[in-house]
């Protein structure tokens, strides 16, 4: 788990995500950030993100969702993005489509703001209109990393 | 006009950002001054300051929580919307702002 004070490391994207529901999607990106090392409890960031996305769905419009989830199984505070090869229905509670998923995870008492800060910066570029079209238009994985740790 | 407010959501992050960001952008489009007080998981950012607070025409709260030191803003004419309103719907929300300050100038007059 190095940090090169990159955004999202490309050990964290998924790109041509072949799956159909929420559930899946999310489970598979925190199978990621479990695998990197970001999060030490797979079931417990789960029941986290579940519960946020109860409340209320994290889809943004544009294609996009930012499921998170605060938990002290968090070890370090960062972000994992799948990009599905069809976009699939949000969840019972929107109309919304979603392609692009961006899984936050959160680190319950963060004391290192630097990566609270990249989390930040990273929500507030999702509503740069030029932003969105740039990283929706990446053809690869590599394309991808690149335009986003551009932030 | 002039517009303050507070962002906050329950993670402290992603929506509180996001909110602001689109409240900036449709208010300054609309010509408007805005300053966006961030109630989020690094405290309290871009901090306002009673004066600003006093010259205010209207309060925007886009908050899916309490607002911390709510009382500043005692006697303003508030908007409160939650986060994902200000997010998806930023440019209505502004409208509903340059209404309800219409409206409070006419009562006024």
């Amino acid at each position: 788990m190095t940090d090169n004070g990159l955004t999202i490391k490309k050990e964290n994207i998924i790109f041509d995500l072949d799956l159909r529901n929420i559930e899946d999607v999310i489970s598979e990106l925190s199978n990621k950030l479990y695998t990197s090392g970001y999060i030490d409890n797979k079931k417990e960031f789960i029941k986290a993100v579940k519960e946020r996305e109860n409340e209320i769905p994290t889809s943004i419009g544009n294609e996009i969702a930012i499921p998170h989830g605060k938990s002290n199984s968090v070890t370090q505070s960062t972000v994992a993005l799948c990009v599905l090869k069809e976009k699939i229905k949000w969840g019972e509670k929107t109309e919304d489509e979603v392609k692009y998923i961006f899984l936050l995870a959160i680190k319950d008492v963060d004391k290192g703001e630097k990566h609270l800060r990249m989390l930040a910066n990273l929500s507030s570029k999702l509503m740069d209109k030029e932003f969105v079209r740039k990283f929706k238009n990446a053809k690869t994985k590599n394309e991808l990393f690149k335009i986003i740790n551009n932030i | 006009m002039k517009i303050v407010g507070v962002s906050a959501c329950i993670a402290g992050l992603a929506h509180t950002y996001m909110a602001k960001s689109s409240l900036d952008e449709y208010a300054e489009a609309a010509g408007h001054d805005i300053k966006i007080e961030l109630q989020g998981a690094m405290g309290i950012e871009n901090r306002l300051t009673q004066e600003e607070i006093d010259e205010a025409d209207i309060v925007i709260f886009a908050v899916d929580t309490n607002v911390t030191n709510r009382d500043r803003f005692e006697g303003k004419v508030i908007l409160e919307v939650p986060t994902q309103k200000a997010m998806r719907e930023g440019q209505e929300v502004i409208k509903e702002a340059e209404n309800m300050v219409k409206e409070e100038g006419s009562i006024n007059e």
